[in-house]
């Protein structure tokens, strides 16, 4: 039977895994997927995005655990690196151009949502919205609206300023209201 | 952030964000198997970069042996060309003893 002793901590698994026990990281990814994964889900279109920005978010951990200080959790460590290969897809996918085809965003906006009651409906129209911002209003919009992190946390885990956060927070939201409203339009047309 | 609640717009937006919030967690299905396929791309990745450092490895004592032959020449090269400056200087002095006895100049 397994008393809290011998569960052991984050700080004890990184140093097995530095010392080669592969285990151990193993382990370290067991306990923190479920936060990544649910910071990932935020940003991506399907499943098979969300399983390669996980991995990459976890190959970078594994690459960069010798800069892991042990001065904050793990957690945050890794939600920090988790926060910053969402923000570098949705760049990437920014220069690429979307890859949703702009009838499909067109017709998600323009869908009523009050008209779907479903989190999926909503999520769509949201997502249709949404990919039309640029990577930092989404992700800070993204973050303070959907995962309902303070101006604080935002700004710990992105490294942009407190007032930064906020300012970009307000325009996003603008920008979003603006979207939503010309879809609007175009459906009443 | 304040939102206006009397804008129908910040009314709808919000009522979008709660929607999407309580759909909740969506990566379940993706979630399993996850450490086996992260844990094998590291190998893998491992295992790409791994020849380099295992030739690296299997050099060393040929390199060794190379700087302990470059060491040993260089050393023996040094002792044979040195010169005995001394021996020179003695050399100097036995000459012009010679040169002075034949001049005909003896300061003893």
């Amino acid at each position: 039977m397994n008393t809290p002793e011998e569960v052991p901590s984050d700080d004890y698994l990184v140093k097995a895994t530095l010392a080669g026990q592969d285990e151990a990281f193993t382990e370290l990814v067991r306990r923190h997927k479920r936060k990544v994964f649910t910071i990932v889900a935020r940003f991506v279109k399907n499943n098979y995005e969300l399983d390669d920005i996980c991995q990459e978010t976890f190959i970078k951990v594994y690459q960069n655990l010798r800069a892991y200080r042990g001065d904050a959790p793990f957690e945050h460590w890794v939600s920090k690196i988790a926060v910053n290969a969402c923000y570098d897809a949705l760049r990437k996918q920014r220069r690429r151009g979307s890859e949703v085809p702009l009838e499909d965003v067109e017709f998600a906006l323009s869908a009523p949502a009050h008209d779907k009651d479903s989190g999926d409906a909503a999520w769509e129209v949201l997502r249709g919205a949404m990919e039309k911002l640029r990577p930092k209003d989404r992700m800070v919009i993204t973050l303070l609206n959907l995962e309902e992190k303070s101006l604080r946390e935002i700004s710990a885990l992105t490294g942009w300023s407190e007032a930064n956060v906020k300012v970009r927070a307000f325009r996003a939201r603008k920008e979003l209201k603006k979207l939503l409203e010309g879809s609007d339009e175009k459906r009443s047309q | 952030m304040k939102n206006d609640p009397s804008d129908p717009s910040d009314v709808r937006l919000d009522s979008l964000f709660a929607a999407v919030r309580e759909a909740g967690y969506r990566g379940l299905e993706v979630e399993h198997g996850f450490e086996t396929r992260l844990m094998a791309r590291i190998r893998a990745g491992r295992e790409r970069r791994s020849p380099f450092f295992l030739w690296t490895w299997r050099l060393m004592p040929a390199f060794l042996s190379i700087v302990v032959l470059m060491g040993i020449w260089v050393f023996i090269s040094e002792s044979h060309s040195s010169v005995d400056l001394s021996a020179i200087t003695r050399i100097g002095n036995e000459d012009s003893t010679v040169v002075a006895f034949l001049a005909g100049d003896n300061n003893e």
